[in-house]
């Protein structure tokens, strides 16, 4: 038993103790609510004859370095297998049951065999749907559950996203450092050199202090020195190390410019790079904003780490660790006040940012959900303005600008407070040292110029112990982001190009299309097509006919493969379509979808997208084909009329011409039109029936409409309800058989004579 | 063809239910039938319009047609006009519909900084560690100031109102509404 849910050791001591052969259990599942909606474990399972369940409570126990499991039982059952003839899932607002049909002479009542959070539905689905197999005796085939389980192999969790392999209960900070650092060869050159700078700059930085105090004071001043009285050598020597910093300095802001720019470019186009090798339904389960996010403000986190936390870290440990030995060096007793002064800055830091950090969060909240209200009101200004509700909308603002004010100020005073007592604590420790340090200076345990480089390494201390206390702050949010990229890196396109593409004829593929049995549900459970089967010939007008969420542009989306069948198989030319190289595919599918989207540039870059090497005159013939070419003259620049952002706005019938021209230039031999025509008007909906009427010749063209004016020349129409295939037949067969078809085609004719049109 | 012009031209209407019309009848697996006006339905479904703000008034009732498509045969103003026996059974079926275990204590809320919140709390269903990923969308804090938190399995939990939790709890909620 591989699937869903593993039995835990107690769970299976218990259901063998009650007779049943846990060898021959075929899937199991776990849920985890009693009927009172308490939290309650409880097992189904089924063998090829029976269906058991197990309820009680999973425990764990602590034996040593191990857990032992524990199965406190409370409740068993068993059904026939040829009296609970099918399973499924009733879902409520949170919860579900898992329900049974179950045979009592000749009726079928319906039983509750358990219960569970929503969150469980989708395995229970397809758990429900390999019981219903077997009761049947259908062929399961679990090569797509083997291929890609959702459960963390550690901890048995499901992924919280199926197509990404993360568990969050089981993955650590650590090995994302690992990760982090295995990135490192890509920038080890841009990091090193950063890293020798700041180094270079670091013991220059430890240096320079000794030439104005220790070197100054007790070898130049002092009539003992060993350069004593020359002035002009010390200050040749401290404007020359300060000198050689500056050079530094600049050195290093050259380098850093040039490894930023380079590490952002690479990090960048890497994890866009990964993002474009996804299929569509990554694109469709994410928010565009969030995806832009991650190639832009996560990119810059991750490169945080780069560029700042790893140099500055190496660099500080550096400047603590020598600046630590060299007091300890000059004087113990002094080093030792400092150092024990430092930590208590430290852990007085510390507990200041964990305080802080509430703060900013609620700062980040507010902020937030002040962009969000200002978001919808610039959007929505049309709403507003036509229903004149401007002082609602200001009200609305300025309610959330004052809470944006509130958290701020909240925070700013508790940094001012704060930063205030840290002056004191510096000013007083500063005091001190001094104090101290002149009475060891009396005493003579060291010289008045090494007190002085002693007060400087206090100062200089402040800096790291700052850089530690808010380093834990950038490395989580650089954790955060690294973690986010890696999901894009890591994440499998779900349509994954053939391994060895069949070949294809030199033409591009000729457009046979023959689907057979084909199943897909975008959700578990829920399926949008179920066992369609066509055959469409080449050269075929094939329109497809159907309600709004009949699942028409589905079947679409599965011809082009922008998703794999769940079940079934289609073939192109004969060849199935997983084994099409996806450039010979898309190479030989022209598509102009419902929702037409068209690229920042020109129109005629935009025509010739798919292929940029066409001539204008390809251009132009593509737009006059698509009945595009009159409206694109009239444009200020003609064909270099540039649209999208800070372009020209078009009406969404220009865009779809536009976006069928684009499709034309392909010169596709399989054309799909999926609503393409359905926001133009009449009379320029019949000139592009007219255009593709002349492309017909040796092209295979499906088209979906909702208006049965547009397919009225189709050779072959398909009626689709419910993810099913109705009727198939041509305009007259259909009419005559009076199915679905007829319906349509009446409704759409009583619906014109209502406006008068007989 | 009449069906098909009263499909597409007829248009729909606030239909209130008579509740002394109304005849429910719970079965064993849990699913209601109901009679009304002669016509009997099966399996029929009630929910509730606006479920944060009334539970008992504004229910809407429906049924599966052949084609799987829920109809609603109408709504129900205010459970408390039917008579006791025919409101609890509607009260017990909604308060299953509507089932969601609500916090009720937090124990700790630890984030492990890559995006996901890990709460050990107390439920009415009793305790639960909760994994919740991208916190600013799974908690939503409504205009009726319940707490909704969703876990990153798609299970929700509730709090009606977090004020009124131990101060400890309120603390560590406090940061995430």
């Amino acid at each position: 038993m591989k699937h869903f849910d593993i039995l835990t050791q107690g769970a299976e001591q218990a259901l063998t103790h009650r007779g049943v052969d846990t060898e021959a259990l075929l899937y199991c599942i776990k849920c985890d609510m009693d009927s009172e909606g308490l939290y309650y474990d409880t097992y189904v399972t089924f063998d090829a004859e029976r269906l058991y369940t197990l309820s009680g409570y999973d425990r764990q126990i602590r034996e040593k370095k191990t857990f032992r499991s524990e199965f406190d039982f409370r409740g068993y059952g068993e059904y026939d297998m040829s009296e609970l003839t099918e399973l499924y899932v009733d879902r409520y607002r949170h919860t579900c049951r898992l329900m049974g049909k179950q045979k009592e002479g000749e009726t079928e009542k319906h039983i509750c065999i358990s219960r569970f959070s929503s969150g469980f539905s989708e395995k229970a689905e397809q758990f429900c749907r390999r019981y219903n197999m077997t009761v049947k005796h259908e062929e399961i085939d679990d090569t797509a559950l083997d291929e890609h389980s959702p459960y963390c192999p550690k901890c048995h969790n499901r992924y919280p996203d199926p197509n990404r392999k993360y568990c969050p209960y089981c993955v650590k900070r650590s090995s994302l450092f690992r990760r982090l650092m295995e990135m490192f060869g890509d920038f080890k050159l841009q990091t090193a050199s950063i890293l020798l700078m700041m180094i270079l700059s670091a013991a220059l930085g430890i240096v320079s202090p000794y030439f104005g105090t220790a070197f100054l004071y007790d070898h130049v001043l002092d009539a003992a020195g060993d350069f004593y009285g020359e002035i002009l050598f010390a200050v040749l020597m401290m404007a020359g190390v300060r000198l050689i910093s500056e050079l530094f300095g600049t050195l290093y802001g050259v380098v850093f410019s040039i490894a930023v720019a380079k590490v952002m470019h690479k990090i960048r186009v890497k994890v866009f790079a990964a993002m474009e090798k996804l299929s569509l339904s990554f694109f469709t389960s994410k928010q565009t904003g969030s995806l832009m996010t991650r190639v832009d403000r996560d990119a810059g986190d991750v490169y945080d780490f780069f560029c700042f936390i790893v140099p500055q870290g190496v660099t500080n440990i550096i400047r603590v660790v020598s600046m630590t030995v060299l007091m300890f060096l000059l004087s113990p007793t002094l080093a030792l006040c400092i150092v024990g002064m430092m930590v208590l800055v430290f852990i007085s830091e510390i507990l200041f940012v964990r305080g802080q950090r509430r703060l900013w969060r609620g700062c980040n909240l507010a902020n937030r959900r002040m962009n969000s209200n200002l978001n919808d009101a610039i959007n929505g200004h049309r709403v507003v303005k036509a229903f004149a509700r401007e002082e609602q909308e200001i009200h609305r603002f300025g309610k959330s600008l004052g809470k944006v004010y509130d958290a701020d100020m909240a925070r700013s005073v508790r940094y001012v407070k704060f930063d205030g007592s840290q002056w004191v604590i510096y000013s007083v420790g500063k005091a001190l040292i001094t104090v101290l340090g002149f009475y060891l200076v009396i005493k003579g345990s060291i010289g008045i110029g090494e007190l002085m480089l002693m007060i400087s390494y206090f100062g200089m201390l402040w800096d790291p112990v700052y850089f530690f206390v808010y380093a834990g702050n950038d490395w989580s949010r650089c954790t955060d982001a690294a973690s986010r990229i890696f999901e894009i890196i890591d994440s499998q396109p779900s349509v994954k190009p053939p391994a060895d593409p069949a070949p294809v004829h030199a033409d591009g593929l000729q457009g046979d299309i023959i689907l057979k049995n084909v199943s897909f549900e975008y959700e578990a459970g829920v399926p949008v097509l179920k066992n369609i089967t066509m055959d469409i010939k080449k050269g075929q007008f094939y329109g497809v006919v159907g309600k709004t969420g009949a699942g028409k542009s589905t079947l679409i989306n599965l011809i082009s493969r922008l998703y794999d069948p769940t079940n079934g198989e289609i073939k192109i030319d004969g060849i199935p379509i997983k084994d099409i190289a996806f450039d010979d595919l898309r190479r030989s599918i022209g598509i102009v979808s419902q929702e037409t989207y068209l690229f920042m540039g020109s129109i005629a870059d935009n025509i010739r997208y798919a292929r940029p090497e066409a001539t204008i005159e390809e251009v132009v013939e593509a737009a006059k084909n698509a009945n595009a070419h009159d409206f694109i003259l009239k444009l200020p620049d003609g064909y270099d009329t540039r649209i999208g952002s800070g372009g020209v706005s078009l009406s969404g019938g220009e865009k779809q011409r536009i976006s069928i021209a684009r499709a034309l230039i392909q010169k596709p031999n399989i054309l799909i039109l999926d609503e393409a025509t359905a926001s133009m008007d009449t009379r320029t909906e019949r000139k592009i029936q007219n255009a593709i009427d002349n492309l017909k010749q040796g092209r295979t063209i499906i088209a979906i409409a909702h208006r049965l004016s547009t397919l009225r020349d189709a050779d072959m129409l398909c009626v689709i309800e419910h993810g099913e295939v109705k009727e198939t037949g041509t305009h007259d067969e259909l009419i005559h058989a009076k199915g679905k078809y007829f319906e349509l085609y009446k409704l759409q004719a009583e619906a014109l004579k209502t406006i008068g049109v007989e | 063809m009449n069906e098909y012009k009263t499909e597409n031209f007829q248009i729909d209407q606030l239909r209130i239910l008579d509740v002394n019309e109304l005849h429910f009848t719970r079965l064993d697996s849990g699913y209601l039938n109901l009679e009304y006006h002669g016509d009997k339905y099966e399996q029929v479904s009630l929910t509730r319009l606006q479920p944060f703000y009334y539970h008992d008034t504004n229910i809407s009732v429906s049924f599966k047609n052949n084609e799987e498509e829920w109809i609603e045969i109408g709504i129900i103003r205010d459970l408390n006009e039917m008579n006791e026996e025919q409101k609890k059974l509607c009260a017990d079926y909604l308060e299953f519909r509507y089932y969601v275990p609500l916090l009720t204590k937090i124990h700790s809320i630890r984030d492990n900084r890559m995006g996901y919140l890990f709460i050990d709390a107390e439920t009415t269903a009793g305790r639960k560690r909760i994994a919740v990923n991208d916190w600013w969308t799974n908690f939503r804090l409504n205009n009726n100031g319940i707490l909704t938190v969703t876990d990153a399995d798609g299970n929700k939990y509730y709090v009606p109102h977090p004020e009124e939790m131990d101060k400890k709890s309120y603390r560590r909620l406090e940061l995430f509404m």
